[in-house]
């Protein structure tokens, strides 16, 4: 388990609230007081209701959500490109580029052919590297997408339920191809899932999030083996995470 | 192209000519000379310099039109359309521009400006200009948030951002406004030197017309109806099948 003094910061966020302002209805507060930091190397899951807010605080993370009260701070060293890469739930990616120009795209520094090589070859992406996103499948879709992220040199990585839609087998090995990736370059995450089997099999650190408006309503260490955790002991620990949360968690 | 289309084309043009020798008949020849008369005229025409000469004046005047009116309706419909106090600030003017008749632009430029290249050119885009920013500003208005998102977090700079994310997304409404903007400029063109140019297609016809020569006034009408579909055929389309070869 890592520990907040321990490793370099990556994200520290103090949000007091966010406010909604819908076009007809009423404003109305999406999320509470919600503090959250993340260390270097540090993989966070957070989970919850639906609508709850979880996307909304990751573009506030992101900084696509700049409309907020709190304040927030990206930790990017010296040779970052950018200070976070993010993974959206829907793929996004330029139907018009083809995979292999989608990737080279957020790239921040002269391509180095190898590395390109060797990043296509890890997410298995060298057969369909020429062909079009509208011509691969939505498991593709979502390696391409993930392969980008990892075409920068980034200290922070945000996902938002990045393998929802894709069959057991396809998300598993999509699964530990990221941690594998992850723990390579050292990258701190912060993903968030309904699958509250994935969080557990995944994450260093488990957040859940709840009530209107959404704030963290428990905060668990799960560990320093992730990825490597019994199917009994995840299964037991989803289990009595749900009999103590059955209104949020099902 | 498969049969059944040429086939449907070409029974389309010939119901074009069918109608045309009807009414050439009930009319008489004087009012509606027939088609082989106008053709015979057309290629007489097109032997001649004159023709030849007008007819490139007046290109030109459609070519350089139709780059400027292009060049500031992109511009200001991508402010218009991503900016929201532009648009608000930008729009009355618009609407009066959107809804001012062409004469009247075209009148009021001569009457400034004098009766000369500036004043026709200006006062054809001042035309096309209010309708290349509607749709620009359509299109950047229905752009994919998703993308542009995803631009905003990779710190893709303003050029990649435009060149790779958004001129994309925007290539279907280029498109439809070139095609519009092509077709109503020439027309406009036509008007222009009609009321205060001494060359072009518009002041040949404007000749015709004070000799009552309607044979001349068709061949130049078919002149410029083929040059325009040569240019479809020939610039339009490829560049459109070039564009969305990734579909």
């Amino acid at each position: 388990m890592q520990t907040a003094g321990a490793n370099k910061v990556r994200l520290t966020l103090k949000l007091r609230q966010k406010i909604f302002h819908g076009l007809a209805s009423a404003a109305k507060a999406v999320l509470g007081e919600v503090d959250l930091s993340v260390s270097e190397n540090e993989f966070v899951a957070i989970t919850g209701p639906s609508g709850c807010g979880k996307t909304t605080l990751l573009n506030i993370i992101a900084g696509l959500d700049t409309d907020y009260q709190g304040q927030r701070l990206l930790q990017k060293g010296d040779t970052d490109d950018i200070a976070c890469a993010y993974v959206f739930q829907n793929p996004s990616l330029l139907a018009w580029r083809s995979v292999e120009e989608n990737i080279r795209l957020v790239s921040h520094r002269q391509t180095d052919e190898a590395e390109l090589e060797q990043l296509l070859s890890n997410f298995g992406l060298q057969d369909i590297r020429h062909q079009y996103p509208n011509q691969i499948s939505l498991g593709m879709a979502r390696r391409v997408s993930l392969a980008r992220a990892f075409n920068t040199k980034v200290p922070l990585l945000l996902m938002d339920e990045p393998f929802v839609s894709l069959d057991e087998h396809s998300a598993q090995h999509l699964r530990e191809l990221l941690l594998e990736q992850v723990k390579q370059r050292a990258i701190s995450v912060i993903f968030v899932t309904h699958n509250l089997h994935e969080a557990i099999y995944m994450a260093d650190r488990l957040i859940i999030m709840g009530g209107t408006p959404a704030t963290i309503i428990e905060e668990l260490v799960l560990g320093d083996d992730r990825g490597n955790r019994q199917e009994q002991g995840i299964q037991q620990f989803k289990s009595a995470l749900i009999a103590r949360y059955p209104t949020i968690l099902l | 192209m498969p049969a059944t289309t040429i086939m449907t084309t070409l029974l389309s043009i010939i119901s074009i000519i069918l109608a045309w020798l009807i009414g050439s008949y009930f009319l008489g020849a004087d009012l509606l000379p027939a088609p082989n008369i106008v053709f015979t005229r057309f290629l007489h025409e097109i032997q001649q310099e004159a023709l030849l000469f007008h007819t490139s004046v007046t290109l030109g005047r459609v070519l350089l039109s139709f780059v400027i009116a292009m060049l500031i309706g992109i511009a200001l419909g991508l402010v218009m359309g991503s900016l929201q106090h532009a648009d608000q600030f930008l729009d009355p003017w618009l609407v009066f521009f959107l809804n001012i008749p062409a004469l009247v632009v075209i009148i009021l430029a001569y009457m400034w400006l004098g009766l000369n290249e500036v004043a026709a050119i200006g006062a054809v885009a001042i035309n096309k200009i209010p309708n290349v920013i509607v749709t620009i500003r359509e299109g950047v208005r229905a752009r994919d948030i998703n993308l542009m998102n995803m631009a905003k977090v990779y710190e893709l700079s303003r050029w990649k951002s435009f060149r790779h994310v958004l001129l994309p997304q925007l290539l279907p409404y280029l498109a439809a406004s070139s095609r519009s903007g092509i077709s109503l400029i020439w027309k406009i063109v036509l008007v222009v030197e009609l009321l205060g140019r001494s060359n072009g297609i518009g002041f040949q016809l404007h000749l015709y017309f004070q000799l009552f020569d309607i044979a001349g006034i068709l061949a130049c009408a078919l002149t410029f109806v083929l040059i325009m579909q040569a240019i479809e055929l020939l610039i339009l389309r490829p560049l459109e099948r070039h564009a969305n070869r990734w579909r």
